[in-house]
């Protein structure tokens, strides 16, 4: 029976290290098969968060929940529904990957024949195949990243936790794990991730969670932290428009330089570029006048904002 | 073993080495499952190390080195007396990596699981804390295991050998074989104790020393294996009794405090929230009914009249200092208890009464260790009342036997250990209430400070009196004697003049008084129920673990 709580939820967690807030009275959740980004700069309190929701550390203050369990008196249950990749993690450079695998399927109580079922999957899924009898010493980066995402499956989690995981991953070895996430939570499986590769989790996440400081600064889907910011944007607040004419691209410049509500124009190739109030309405009321004045408009695109500008809108670059 | 190659649903190619299919495989891997996998994870790891196969290498040059040039130097060596300096000289070779090589190595292989982290990962595992800890210790059993077949040929050798029989070989081998499961378990609780670089290395030192010390001081006790041999040969029955006990005192300290070692290792890997205490008191527990029963065996075999008295006010004497050191660190715990450990409390009054020492909590680990002290005291007292009367001295004064003296001394030893660990738990309670925590080095250093002080008291006693010049070097680590003394005056006990007797026994009520008001609070948690959620999950596993209740009327069933 899946129980109704959710699949992770942090109720007011504070983590101090001496005099230091590592974790300031963070609260957030995280759905069923919902993946959800959490992201901060360097020293913001995720790997600590996440170290909490994996049963690796203890809350100063509040308490986190794992498929309803908590982490402080049940961490014995909690550890059945978790799979954690940590960032930073050790590999057993003598064995093989399938050694390494097997030891750890046999530690999570897994016998028999449902060892090697689960073997299969995990090998199959992160596609681990050809490395399987390969020295754990000899692997790359990217392969050791594989590996521990296996390790993290092999008791089929249903809750997530990958602390970092494309860091020093190439680019093919990044969208493989994207399309690996993906999956994962197409199965139901509930992930949290961090990673300060934002366009990546701006594509597959469903709600990021901001933290800066150790206190939570924003939660929801890109597209809502990003009304938010627009909203808490000021009338003048500036953003970039490029304009496509069809002819005449120099008459547009010279038009576009004289309207007050226009900085900075100017011609890129075969497109303009300028900067106007960030008000749609604006925009509306801009295109009815070039149209009135007889420009052939292609397209009028204002920038839209993507997750790190909305990341740099609601941080402030605090190091604790 | 046989690898299976098939193709996975992405197309690679699978060589799963875990498939097996001949019979052997499928008993090998049925067997495997009853295995502790970090016994599996060590054997596929550490035995393909450079330095097992080094060490393993270097211990069968030895053994034979060792051979040749005993054979070399004693050329009728089968008819010479000198054949145990053969069996000596391989149990030196033996001992070097079963009391250095592998405990440092176990240390080692702990330690660098901690730092690269893998260490968390197990943890993060189903895998119990005693899993863990056993899986090292069962490892390190199995090296001690290949290192005794390496050498085991060249031991069973000189059975045939002049002047050698199988007691010689077994008390050494058992010897060897128990020291190096004592320094394996204080290797995986030092290691464990281990939280950064700076402590890894000054235990990693500390243990190195131990190991070397206890090495040397074991090799050479071995080299005199023919003369204890001798001893239990010509001994009479009583006595040969006596010196086999005397030598399973040695070893049952060492395995009982490995015991203790282990668990506290378990503790240490033991998730703060959950129940670390249980186990440890427990094992302490044993560790103090094997005393006890060893002190009865004991007893047994020497001439009551003469030792057993002795050996009764020695039993608390050893168990007072035990608790004292023990009883410090234990009353140093975090007060914290967490609502897990407070599921488990027990419901009833009866339960609470007896059972309730044994969870979590430095109060209820004072009272624990309270209750240890005076049970061995009130033993002691009651074997020496019953057969003191047949006693013809004093142990302290000659001439002056008598059964007071005796009791008074288990009642100022029981007393003594209690006011230092009272006033220990009262300074944990006090850093508790100041800083919020306590730390158990801590406690057992402020209680060593106690100890150290109101040692002093007898002798400040004894110059209030004028009795200074019966002072005795001892009284300065068995107070409870300088108190006989001054309160005597001459070694024997005069109800009407222990005047001392008063103060000791009000301060010993006072400081247990406060300590019980202090632990009203802990002692008066009650048991809570588990969460929903967990209620929840129970009971989906006992559905599951039922079967199906079957219609028999319904046909198709």
């Amino acid at each position: 029976m899946i129980s109704s709580a959710p699949a992770i939820e942090m109720r007011n967690v504070t983590r101090m290290f001496g005099h230091l807030r590592a974790v300031n009275d963070v609260s957030f959740s995280v759905g069923r098969g919902e993946i959800v980004g959490f992201i901060g700069p360097n020293g913001a309190g995720k790997t600590t968060s996440m170290r909490i929701l994996a049963t690796l550390d203890l809350p100063t203050m509040g308490d986190a929940l794992i498929d309803g369990f908590s982490v402080i008196n049940d961490p014995d249950r909690v550890r059945r529904q978790l799979g954690f990749m940590p960032d930073n993690y050790g590999t057993y450079p003598h064995m093989n990957c399938e050694e390494y695998l097997d030891f750890f399927a046999r530690a999570y109580g897994l016998l028999g024949s449902d060892r090697i079922s689960a073997l299969r999957r995990v090998i199959d899924f992160a596609h681990l195949g050809p490395l399987a009898q390969k020295s754990i010493r000899g692997l790359s980066k990217g392969m050791k990243q594989r590996l521990c995402l296996g390790r993290a499956l092999i008791h089929d989690p249903q809750v997530i936790v990958l602390d970092e995981p494309a860091a020093g991953l190439d680019p093919r070895a990044r969208i493989e794990l994207r399309e690996m996430i993906t999956l994962l939570a197409e199965q139901g499986k509930s992930i949290l991730i961090s990673s300060h590769i934002l366009s990546a989790l701006a594509e597959m996440c469903h709600r990021v969670v901001i933290i800066e400081a150790g206190s939570l600064v924003a939660v929801g889907s890109v597209e809502e932290i990003m009304a938010s910011t627009r909203q808490r944007q000021s009338p003048d607040a500036l953003v970039e428009v490029s304009v496509r004419v069809n002819d005449e691209p120099e008459k547009l410049l010279q038009w576009l330089d004289e309207n007050p509500l226009v900085e900075n124009a100017q011609l890129v190739v075969d497109e303009i570029r300028f900067k106007a109030p960030a008000n749609p309405e604006v925009h509306e009321q801009m295109i009815k006048e070039l149209v009135a004045a007889n420009f052939r408009i292609s397209s009028f695109v204002p920038k839209q904002q993507s997750l790190e500008d909305v990341f740099v809108e609601v941080t402030k670059g605090i190091v604790q | 073993m046989t690898i299976i190659e098939s193709k996975s649903e992405s197309g690679h190619d699978l060589h799963l080495a875990v498939e097996k299919n001949s019979r052997l495989d499928r008993w090998i891997e049925s067997v495997s499952r009853w295995l502790n996998p970090i016994l599996i994870k060590e054997s596929r790891q550490s035995l393909k190390s450079n330095q097992f196969l080094v060490t393993f290498s270097l211990v069968l040059a030895a053994a034979l080195f060792w051979s040749f040039f005993a054979l070399a130097v004693t050329p009728n060596i089968s008819e010479s007396y000198n054949s145990i300096v053969l069996l000596t000289g391989y149990f030196w070779i033996l001992a070097f990596p079963l009391m250095i090589i592998v405990p440092v190595w176990t240390y080692w292989s702990i330690v660098t699981e901690q730092d690269d982290n893998s260490l968390e990962l197990i943890t993060l595992s189903t895998m119990k804390p005693s899993q863990i800890v056993s899986g090292k210790f069962v490892t390190a059993l199995l090296q001690i295991m290949i290192y005794l077949a390496v050498i085991a040929p060249c031991v069973c050798f000189t059975y045939f050998l002049r002047g050698i029989d199988l007691g010689h070989i077994l008390y050494g081998l058992v010897f060897i074989f128990l020291a190096s499961i004592c320094l394996n378990a204080v290797a995986v609780f030092l290691a464990t104790c281990a939280p950064n670089r700076a402590l890894q290395i000054l235990f990693l030192i500390g243990l190195v020393f131990i190991c070397f010390v206890s090495y040397i001081y074991l090799c050479v006790g071995l080299s005199e294996i023919d003369g204890l041999i001798d001893n239990l040969m010509r001994a009479q029955v009583n006595e040969q009794n006596q010196i086999q006990l005397g030598l399973a005192a040695g070893c049952l300290a060492a395995l009982t405090y490995s015991m203790v070692a282990y668990f506290a290792a378990v503790a240490n890997l033991t998730f703060p929230a959950n129940n670390r205490s249980t186990g440890i008191r427990v094992a302490l527990l044993v560790q103090q009914a094997i005393f006890i029963g060893w002190c009865w065996a004991m007893a047994h075999s020497l001439d009551w009249s003469q030792d057993g008295p002795i050996l009764m006010i020695v039993m608390v004497i050893v168990a007072s200092i035990h608790w004292s050191i023990v009883g410090s660190m234990i009353v140093g715990e975090s007060g914290e208890i967490s609502q897990r450990v407070r599921r488990g409390l027990p419901k009833t009054m009866f339960a609470k009464i007896t059972a309730s020492w044994l969870m979590p909590g430095p109060l209820r680990g004072f009272f624990f260790v309270v209750s240890n002290i005076w049970g061995v005291g009130i033993i002691a007292a009651i074997f020496y009342s019953v057969n003191v009367g047949s006693v013809p001295y004093s142990m302290f004064r000659p001439g002056t036997a008598d059964v007071e003296t005796g009791l008074v001394m288990i009642f100022l030893n029981c007393g003594y250990a209690t006011i230092y660990l009272g006033l220990t738990s009262l300074f944990a309670i006090w850093l508790r209430g100041r800083f919020g925590f306590s730390i158990p080095l801590l406690t057992l250093l402020w209680g060593l400070a106690v100890a150290l002080f109101l040692n002093f008291v007898p002798i400040i006693v004894l110059a209030s009196i004028g009795l200074l010049n019966e002072f005795e070097l001892p009284i300065l680590g068995l107070p409870s004697w300088g108190l006989i003394v001054a309160g005597v005056g001459g070694g024997r006990v005069d109800w009407n003049d222990m005047t001392v007797l008063l103060p000791f026994s009000l301060m010993l009520i006072a400081i247990v008084v406060a300590n019980l008001v202090f632990a009203r609070r802990e002692l008066g948690l009650v048991r809570v129920a588990a969460p929903i959620r967990v209620q929840q999950e129970i009971e989906e596993a006992k559905k599951l673990a039922e079967p199906e209740p079957v219609d028999i009327f319904d046909d198709e069933a």
